[in-house]
């Protein structure tokens, strides 16, 4: 059963749709990423979900009840804030507490002890004596989702909890953070910009973009089978290259390009006569900027190559290259949404 | 070669803020100096004015606190402004989170109109808050000023306070309303504990601004029982033509430079008040 | 489905609900302070202006319409218009004297030197002391007979003596004196005033950006170059505004001039909100207390306007 169903969603401000009719049903225990540029929705989706922004228009049930209407404070969430949100007057404790002490009906020895148990899961107990600006991002992180925890929510929100961290720290950040997400079963929403986070977290990815969803499905799916040109773009860097042809796009991903003497030749393979505008080292791999000739029009195309490749590549020769038929994917033109594979 | 011009530099530096803290400060001087003179060193004009001629004494302050109603004022000014300060918390600190977070961008305009209602100078108003007051059946007695005085301090405390609560991230009173707060308690837990410092500052002018002010506490008391300190020590310490110097500087000095203290400590919270909207950041 | 009913009535009932609500607690939270700023602010100025274009005095308060006779006869008056030009005149001198020490004073406290604590509490006391004690200072300072200045200037043989070159007399009689007693009351003015006006400025300075300065030094300009060229015109918004509230201060003090000489001698240094005083309150013309009152407040909201226009223009940089 779902957890969280959202109907028709949506949020204007003034003119500006940020939310737009957008539909979502959340299973229980799942780890559900909303991916997306920045003004996209995804924070205001968030923010309607906890209830801090009232919805225009549309419903949001939470464990069978409907709570558009309602305060945050009536419904069974909890957040964690980019900033991570710690009250600085007060120490690590008292931070974990207050949602406790917010419920009124928690005896001292009651909140001690569920205090205890959040910081021995997130393994804090010893800062609890500390003020928030004694600790470093990762134990802020830490104690926010404690604080988060101990009100044990329904639903968990994370509102880009990692884009505070440091680069290296992020890496077991993300580890630690999809454990301990299984590990408790809570159903969490994780809002982020960044795709590695959503394709290594996620259990499924929502991808939106202007307001509105442009697909749902598991990272294979959203990645391999991108449902519009928004989201075969937007996902992978660099995203996937379009062609124009006739009516129609054909797109294919810049790791499937490559050139035709190191490609797989049990595949059934198109070719094209790539011109190399421009070869760019980056360590482990190379990218080959250059021109598709005979597309109509003269977009840039980018190939992802390893740096260990033996092929010498030089900027002002043209080269073929190849891409398995299978890899090709064809978007409408007009609407830019999916569509059968057409005869190139 | 270098030298000698960086120390004549130097001095003139120093020289120039000698002469701006002299200018400043001389009246202060002379009132702490003069306070402590005996009548016979103070009143001969031979007499070099600087130093002690005579030796010091004490007996004026001895007058000032009890032959005169110096107490009575600073009572009288003590009290208005401890109930000033209330009313002006009271009413000033809803306003500016009102202001700051709550009535969203029409907030602005309204932050701005009440700034410049502090731009209003009494001696526009004093006639007609003059007859409001006869009206009030307040006239002469010290509850008019308990009354008029927070449209001055109101708009400003207001101002200061809403520039200290725009301070505070949005999200910690976010973050409280999704532990279990109401928008109403989560800025009573969690903004009112984090801006204490702002709201000492605003009790500090509060309450200095009510010994400051002049015009309406002339306009509106008269009978000396109910007059402050601002208008009582230059109007009462005076009997008929003869001025009890010593008195008058020692009334004058011992509120000004504690006053002046106080003041110097907020002074860069008052500053950024003044300012604000005119620096960025 | 029950459940739904009674936990989404739990909280849309009543207070709990009511607490929630920006909408409601939004105007509810402004409302005092809007109340008490229209009743006492707002009405009054109403009262005020009303009071101006009637007959209205203490003893018979009811309000007849005289258009703008009360401002045509108090303009015959010469106590009205030496009022005028004195506020004028000593708002305009000192304003122009405030201006430019404040920036001398706003340059020296924004470096750093030895017993700069010190010297800001001196120079911030004259702002912080109740204006109408400070005059009390200044007002036996400038004593007829004992003023230490006399004394000084007795000391140097520069008074009191056959051929000095202050006269001959053994005192200068600051306030008996009308050009001594006028030039007195812009001193205290500007000594008032300065320290707000330095510390805003100061403000201004320290908000300039290092990099600015730094880019300056590197360009080769000296200390003046950088002063008139890069730092002057960037705190010429803020200067705007320390210039306004000292203007606003200066126009609206009734203190100075009631402490010091109470409009004399005779008549020649009063200013509109004595003359106010001294009609409004102490005669009871409340109708041409009003008029001098509100004489000067067109001029001053338009100049109020400007700069805030000002201000706000050149601050997006």
């Amino acid at each position: 059963m779902a957890v969280i169903e959202i109907k028709n969603l949506s949020k204007h401000f003034d003119k500006v749709k940020a939310v737009n009719g957008v539909d979502l049903a959340i299973p229980e225990g799942e780890l559900l990423v909303i991916l997306g540029p920045s003004g996209c929705g995804k924070t205001t989706l968030m923010r309607m979900i906890a209830g801090l922004e009232k919805p225009t228009s549309g419903v949001i049930s939470i464990g069978g009840l409907d709570v558009t209407e309602l305060p945050p404070r009536a419904r069974p969430i909890a957040m964690v804030f980019q900033s991570y949100a710690l009250y600085p007057h007060m120490t690590v404790f008292n931070n974990i507490a207050f949602p406790l002490k917010a419920h009124g009906k928690f005896s001292k020895t009651d909140i001690k002890e569920k205090v205890k148990w959040a910081a021995s899961i997130l393994d804090i107990e010893k800062l609890l004596e500390r003020k928030p600006r004694q600790l470093s991002g990762g134990e802020r992180q830490r104690v926010a989702l404690g604080r988060a925890l101990v009100k044990e929510p329904k639903v968990l929100l994370l509102d880009e909890p990692l884009s505070n961290l440091d680069a290296k720290l992020r890496a077991s950040a993300r580890d630690s953070l999809q454990r301990f997400q299984r590990r408790l079963g809570i159903t969490t929403i994780f809002v982020t910009h960044d795709q590695i986070e959503a394709l290594g977290m996620g259990d499924r990815i929502v991808v939106m973009s202007q307001g509105k969803v442009m697909q749902v499905g598991t990272p294979q799916d959203v990645y391999h089978n991108s449902a519009n040109t928004f989201v075969a773009s937007f996902l992978g860097s660099p995203g996937m290259n379009f062609i124009q042809r006739d009516n129609y796009l054909f797109g294919f991903r810049p790791e499937q390009f490559v050139p035709q003497e190191i490609a797989d030749r049990k595949d059934d393979l198109q070719l094209f006569s790539f011109a190399v505008t421009r070869v760019e080292y980056l360590g482990a791999e190379q990218q080959i900027y250059g021109v598709v000739e005979g597309s109509s029009d003269e977009k840039k195309v980018i190939a992802s190559l390893s740096s260990e490749t033996n092929v010498r590549l030089e900027t002002g020769k043209t080269y073929t290259f190849a891409v398995p038929q299978q890899q090709l994917r064809f978007f409408d033109h007009e609407t830019g949404l999916r569509i059968e594979p057409q005869p190139l | 070669m270098k030298t000698p011009t960086r120390w004549i530099k130097r001095a003139l530096f120093y020289g120039v803020v000698a002469v701006f803290c002299f200018f400043s400060a001389s009246p202060f001087m002379w009132m702490i100096i003069t306070m402590f003179k005996q009548d016979k060193d103070l009143y001969r004009s031979a007499n070099n004015p600087f130093i002690f001629n005579l030796p010091p004494t004490l007996s004026h302050l001895d007058l000032l606190f009890n032959n005169t109603n110096f107490l009575v004022f600073m009572r009288n000014s003590v009290f208005i402004g401890v109930l000033v300060v209330i009313i002006t918390l009271v009413i000033s600190i809803p306003a500016a989170y009102s202001l700051a977070r709550l009535v969203g961008r029409w907030g602005e305009r309204a932050g701005i109109g009440i700034f410049l209602v502090y731009l209003v100078p009494p001696t526009l108003l004093f006639i007609p808050l003059s007859r409001v007051v006869v009206s009030l059946g307040l006239h002469n007695s010290l509850w008019s000023l308990i009354l008029v005085y927070p449209t001055i301090t109101i708009p400003f405390s207001t101002w200061l306070l809403m520039g200290f609560f725009k301070s505070i991230p949005k999200d910690l009173e976010e973050a409280a309303r999704v532990d279990g707060y109401s928008r109403l308690t989560s800025f009573i837990k969690v903004i009112m504990p984090l801006s204490m410092s702002g709201v000492v500052a605003v009790i500090a002018f509060t309450f200095t601004l009510t010994l400051h002010e002049f015009v309406y506490a002339l306009a509106f008391v008269t009978s000396s029982a109910q007059r402050t300190i601002s208008v009582g020590v230059p109007t009462e310490l005076v009997r008929g033509d003869v001025f009890y110097w010593q008195s008058l500087m020692a009334a004058a000095a011992i509120v000004a430079i504690p006053v002046g203290l106080v003041y110097n400590i907020f002074l860069d919270r008052l500053v950024a008040g003044f300012t604000m909207g005119a620096v960025k950041g | 489905m029950d459940e739904t009913v009674t936990a989404k009535k739990k909280w849309t009932d009543g207070f709990r609900f009511w607490s929630d609500r920006e909408d409601l607690l939004g105007p509810l939270f402004l409302f005092p302070a809007v109340v008490y700023i229209v009743a006492l602010v707002g009405i009054p100025f109403i009262i005020a202006m009303a009071y101006s274009v009637t007959d209205v005095t203490a003893g018979n308060t009811s309000l007849d319409f005289v258009g703008l006779q009360n401002f045509q006869a108090i303009l015959k008056t010469d106590q009205f218009t030496q009022s005028l030009r004195n506020t004028i005149m000593f708002t305009v001198v000192s304003q122009i004297i405030i201006l430019v020490l404040a920036n001398i004073l706003a340059l020296i406290l924004s470096t750093d030197f030895r017993g700069k604590w010190f010297a800001r509490f001196l120079i911030m006391l004259p702002w912080a002391t109740p204006i109408a004690l400070g005059t009390i200072g200044w007002l036996w300072l400038l004593d007829s007979k004992f003023s230490p200045i006399d004394w000084v200037l007795r000391y140097l043989h520069l008074l009191g003596e056959p051929a000095a070159l202050l006269g001959s007399g053994k005192n200068l009689y600051y306030l008996g004196r009308l050009e001594l007693a006028k030039a007195s009351i812009i001193v205290i003015y500007v000594w008032r005033m300065l320290p707000l006006s330095a510390v805003i400025l100061m403000a201004g300075l320290t908000s300039i950006p290092q990099d600015l300065l730094d880019q300056a030094d590197v360009d080769g300009a000296g200390f003046w170059r950088t002063l008139f060229q890069i730092k002057l015109p960037l705190i010429l918004p803020i200067m705007s505004i320390a210039l306004l509230f000292s203007l606003i201060f200066t126009v609206g003090d009734m203190a100075v001039v009631y402490v010091l000489t109470r409009g004399g001698p005779v008549y020649y240094t009063q200013i509109l909100p004595t003359w106010a005083y001294l009609k409004g309150i102490e005669s009871g013309a409340l109708a041409e207390g009003s008029a001098t009152a509100l004489f000067l407040f067109p001029v001053l909201l338009a100049v109020a306007i400007m700069v805030l226009r000002f201000s706000r223009r050149t601050e997006v940089t």
